[in-house]
């Protein structure tokens, strides 16, 4: 295509040895230790003695998959994607909606509401943490000064709150990229389709329901994937306000892998623990795949 | 029309009230953390809370460049780790986004999908053998390892997006410097890359972000205040040395956030478009 004099390579050639760069990096630190997590998931290996890396067949697999703990940490793990995501959309599209209507303060507020998805997940935790303390933390002063509790609630150290909590600061950092992303399709929408409802009479419900959600819906979606995703993924912001705890309350497959590793030592039990929630991300990926496939193929 | 602006009245004002509360919400743990951060010990746990610090101070972040905290280290280290993948991804991320723009790379599509779809999975898993690797390789506990680890994380969203930066320059041009003389890398370096200028400050900006948050690989590919950056370094206040200081951990996690602060009020156009065009189309 390039036309060029005297060259070594071909066009073709020299297009993949530009690639070379990329993939010694994607396939070195991301294709090839997925497989060979895969291979110690069928070893004993430990941190003490990482060169020893003994086959034990399907032992791990055997173990976790009749632990408990381990499908609890499953259900947590989905409970709480599920439902920060689910109340994540709900408030996000709200917003958007609301931000779409003021034009004159749009990008001020937008750029406000952008902050908490910028601030390092370490921050995020630990000031979440303070501020839900129990004796000296300001969310009891606030709850307790607006009348909605009497006492001061344990929220980090009850099994129940504690998961009231994780799922709320999820909210907290989610709801930003939900916005913006839903911010922006409401913004492609021809605005004559709106316009051409309001003159036909629609109130707000009606053009809600049959024009701007119907055309939203493949951003929605496509950005509630891409949440669930990263949510499952997540391991600072449970480890810095939790720790999992208390007991398993709040610990998610991130943690319990990392844990498993580092912690207790296992590295083949937790690579097993982590080939199991690389198959229960997959189905995502590859639902995302298909989406934006089908919306390149329409567009 | 007018039935259509009488009832919208009282619909902004609720609207608007609905955004003010959410905004607080938002916001309000940036108020309290840098709130806490300006009190002293005795002013820090008061029932009720002094929402306006009576006595501000800045003790808590003088006690941050105790040499004891390392704080400046931790800084230090997040600094060489972020330019580094900045670097190592935009250099990358070119040269495959030239590469995927240009020439005609055999299964072109299946390349691109597989690059967008190796930052989606799980990070805990991944770094159990990258982990063994780096030990076996004594990187550990280097900022190379960071580097190396982080690039892998962003250097799919920097190929990614310069490919479409490239996609939008006239091929006429290169064609031109061909015939001119100048090389295929030469044409990259001198005629595309001054053209996807937004682009690579977009790149750039985006992933010395990334790299500023990461915690996981940070935390676990090192072991001392050597390479350790500044996210995992408050972890090592939060569970050790300032355990329950809460004054002086928030001063820290200030200090944590600034940068991002920062860069964000001086980019702004680049970090919201480089997040939200990397969101939903790849």
């Amino acid at each position: 295509m390039i036309v060029g004099g005297r060259q070594l390579l071909g066009d073709r050639a020299f297009g993949i040895v530009l690639l070379v760069p990329a993939f010694a990096i994607i396939v070195g630190i991301i294709l090839f230790p997925l497989l060979d997590a895969a291979r110690l998931s069928i070893t004993s290996t430990n941190l003490i003695n990482i060169r020893k890396q003994p086959f034990v067949g399907l032992r791990n697999y055997q173990q976790i998959l009749t632990d408990p703990t381990y499908w609890q940490v499953v259900g947590n793990t989905f409970f709480i994607t599920g439902a920060s995501v689910a109340v994540s959309v709900l408030i996000g599209m709200a917003l958007a909606l609301a931000l779409n209507a003021m034009v004159t303060v749009r990008g001020l507020l937008r750029a406000l509401f952008i902050v908490p998805w910028l601030v390092p997940g370490v921050v995020v935790g630990v000031t979440w943490n303070w501020m839900l303390s129990t004796e000296t933390g300001v969310v009891n002063y606030l709850i307790r000064a607006l009348g909605l509790a009497s006492a001061n609630l344990p929220w980090l150290a009850d099994g129940t709150l504690s998961m009231a909590a994780v799922n709320g600061v999820f909210v907290w950092s989610s709801v930003p990229f939900i916005m913006v992303t839903l911010l922006g399709g409401l913004q492609a929408i021809p605005s004559e389709l709106v316009e051409a409802a309001i003159v036909d009479g629609a109130t707000f419900g009606q053009r809600f329901r049959r024009v701007v959600l119907p055309l939203l819906l493949p951003i929605i979606t496509i950005a509630t994937i891409l949440r669930v995703i990263y949510t499952m993924q997540n391991f600072v912001i449970v480890y810095m306000l939790t720790q999992g705890g208390p007991g398993f309350a709040t610990e998610t497959l991130a943690l319990y892998v990392y844990e498993t590793a580092f912690n207790s030592a296992r590295l083949g039990k937790a690579s097993a623990i982590g080939v199991t929630w690389f198959f229960y991300t997959l189905v995502f990926v590859v639902l995302y795949l298909k989406l934006v496939d089908r919306e390149e193929r329409q567009a | 029309m007018s039935v259509v602006q009488r009832r919208s009245k009282a619909a902004v004002v609720l609207v608007a009230l609905f955004l003010l509360v959410y905004l607080v919400f938002s916001l309000f743990p940036f108020y309290w953390m840098v709130n806490t951060s300006l009190k002293a010990k005795q002013d820090a746990y008061q029932t009720p809370p002094q929402f306006v610090p009576h006595r501000p101070t800045l003790v808590n972040y003088g006690r941050l460049l105790n040499e004891d905290l390392a704080v400046l280290r931790f800084f230090l280290n997040s600094m060489i780790v972020g330019t580094g993948t900045v670097a190592l991804c935009i250099a990358a991320g070119a040269l495959a986004g030239y590469s995927l723009a240009r020439f005609p790379v055999p299964a072109r599509r299946s390349v691109m999908v597989f690059i967008l779809t190796s930052q989606m999975f799980p990070m805990a898993l991944l770094l159990i053998p990258i982990y063994i690797y780096f030990v076996r390789l004594r990187l550990l506990d280097t900022h190379a390892a960071v580097i190396l680890a982080h690039a892998a994380i962003a250097l799919p969203f920097s190929a990614w997006l310069l490919k479409g930066y490239i996609d939008t320059v006239p091929r006429e041009i290169e064609e031109a410097a061909a015939i001119d003389g100048s090389s295929r890398l030469g044409i990259l370096v001198r005629i595309v890359s001054p053209m996807i200028a937004p682009g690579l400050v977009t790149a750039g900006v985006v992933t010395f972000l990334m790299s500023w948050r990461e915690f996981l690989y940070a935390l676990a590919l090192t072991t001392t205040p050597r390479a350790r950056p500044i996210g995992p370094g408050i972890h090592v206040y939060y569970f050790g040395i300032l355990s329950m200081r809460w004054e002086n951990i928030m001063a820290a996690a200030v200090i944590v956030t600034l940068p991002v602060i920062l860069l964000y009020m001086l980019l702004q156009r680049y970090v919201v478009s480089g997040l939200t065009g990397g969101a939903v189309r790849g």
